[in-house]
């Protein structure tokens, strides 16, 4: 019995023999076919003993503080299955998004760094290609966030002037949620808890919030979640992460 | 001490509710496997510890997707670590850069918590169908899943062309497929 094409792709995905562009469309095909899924579990599974091959190396005590806060930030907002988050279909991407999305595959491919650091490139893109919407930025520092659902299409485009102590929200490809339902903006300052930026006016091309709190400076992470109509009764978020984000400095 | 299937799954269930401790706990017996396979792709250390801060965040944020069907915990963290480890490593033209000798020095002595993670029957298993294989064959599966080496960088070393390394490389995976299928 011999493996097919797709077993063997599947396969050499595991090994790590292909290059970065059949690497991505393996990626893309694990999550939209269960099949060639499988292929590639099925392999991870058999090839999982070389890995004690390789001996333990343990990591140093500051990159073990740094996750440790990492993961503090990413535990400061409710969790949720990323299988019961809104389904992809209800994104009604425009022309501009999609060409957007198109450009970030390709920086994608090139960067390949997942998470933050394909957000944070992702964000200079971004910038780059909404510099004609944005004012250009007064005195004080200038910082953007993309803020999207697991580093793929940006949701809302949040652009921080520490200067005028200003945000300004763009709900580029931002989903309505249900008729009960508003989505609330809320930043977490690194090591701190979430602070509220008010309900997503999903319709609007752009909105500014005032940061009345001071809060804001040069890190933080944005979350949106769903919350009931008006936003969370006790200003502190009860509903479902459905879209994250870094801040990152676009201009001294 | 080593770690069971079952301790793993249970953190890994924890996490999945939000246990930041749960996750605490799953750090300390995991990191060291992780990392050691990510500095192996990636060699350099600065890069290794980005790509194990990614890794922990995508452990933290897919806990929730991880069932039986996902193969053994242990399996299924050192498949989001290498993968991690081989996109920022693809991204980036790091190739040339080499461990430091400190380096090489704290690669001794860290025990292997999670050892005992893997089935002795499919280690024996893949030892057994590894053997089986042309040696050339061998050493570019164990080049590839080790260090990450594409097929144009295994071409460099072995000096053939990228379509004989292609053909090798499908020809090892069917053997291992009909040599580990039969046992």
């Amino acid at each position: 019995m011999t493996a097919d094409d797709n077993e063997l792709q599947a396969g050499e995905y595991v090994l790590g023999s292909l290059g970065p562009e059949e690497r991505l469309t393996a990626q893309e095909r694990i999550k939209a076919d269960p099949a060639f899924a499988a292929a590639v579990r099925l392999w991870e599974g058999h090839l999982a003993p070389l890995m004690d091959d390789t001996p333990p190396v343990e990591p140093s005590a500051r990159i073990n503080a740094r996750i440790a806060q990492e993961i503090a930030m990413e535990a400061a907002v409710p969790r949720v299955n990323p299988a019961e988050r809104l389904a992809p279909e209800a994104y009604r991407p425009d022309a501009e998004i999609v060409d957007l999305s198109a450009r970030l595959r390709r920086l994608k491919l090139i960067t390949a760094l997942a998470g933050s650091l394909a957000a944070a490139f992702a964000g200079v893109v971004v910038y780059d290609r909404m510099g004609l919407l944005m004012r250009a930025p007064v005195d004080g520092q200038h910082y953007v966030a993309v803020v999207n659902r697991d580093a793929s299409l940006p949701a809302l485009i949040v652009d921080v002037d520490t200067g005028l102590g200003e945000l300004t929200v763009r709900p580029v490809a931002t989903e309505a949620p249900a008729a009960d339902r508003s989505l609330e903006l809320w930043i977490i300052p690194a090591g701190g808890s979430p602070i509220s930026l008010g309900v997503v006016d999903t319709a609007a091309k752009a909105y500014r919030v005032a940061d009345k709190t001071g809060s804001i400076r040069s890190t933080g992470t944005f979350a949106v979640t769903v919350e009931p109509k008006g936003g969370a009764p006790e200003g502190i978020p009860t509903g479902p992460v459905v879209y994250s984000g870094k801040l990152v400095k676009v201009t001294d | 001490m080593t770690i069971e299937r079952d301790d793993l799954e249970y953190l890994l269930h924890r996490i999945s509710k939000g246990d930041q401790r749960a996750f605490a706990l799953l750090y300390r017996l995991t990191s060291a496997k992780l990392f050691g396979l990510i500095l192996r792709i990636c060699r350099d250390r600065g890069l290794a510890e980005d790509v194990l801060q990614d890794t922990c965040v995508r452990i933290w944020r897919n806990a929730p997707l991880y069932s039986a069907q996902s193969g053994r915990p242990i399996t299924w963290m050192a498949a989001i670590a290498r993968h991690a480890a081989i996109d920022a490593l693809r991204s980036r033209n790091v190739r040339d850069a080499r461990l430091t000798d400190g380096d090489d020095a704290q690669l001794a002595a860290v025990p292997d918590l999670v050892g005992g993670a893997v089935d002795p029957m499919d280690r024996e298993a893949l030892r057994r169908c590894l053997g089986q294989l042309d040696a050339e064959q061998r050493d570019c599966v164990l080049l590839a899943y080790h260090e990450g080496l594409s097929r144009e960088e295994l071409a460099e070393r072995f000096t053939r062309p990228v379509g004989t390394i292609k053909t090798w490389l499908h020809r090892a995976l069917n053997q291992l497929k009909s040599c580990l299928g039969a046992t």
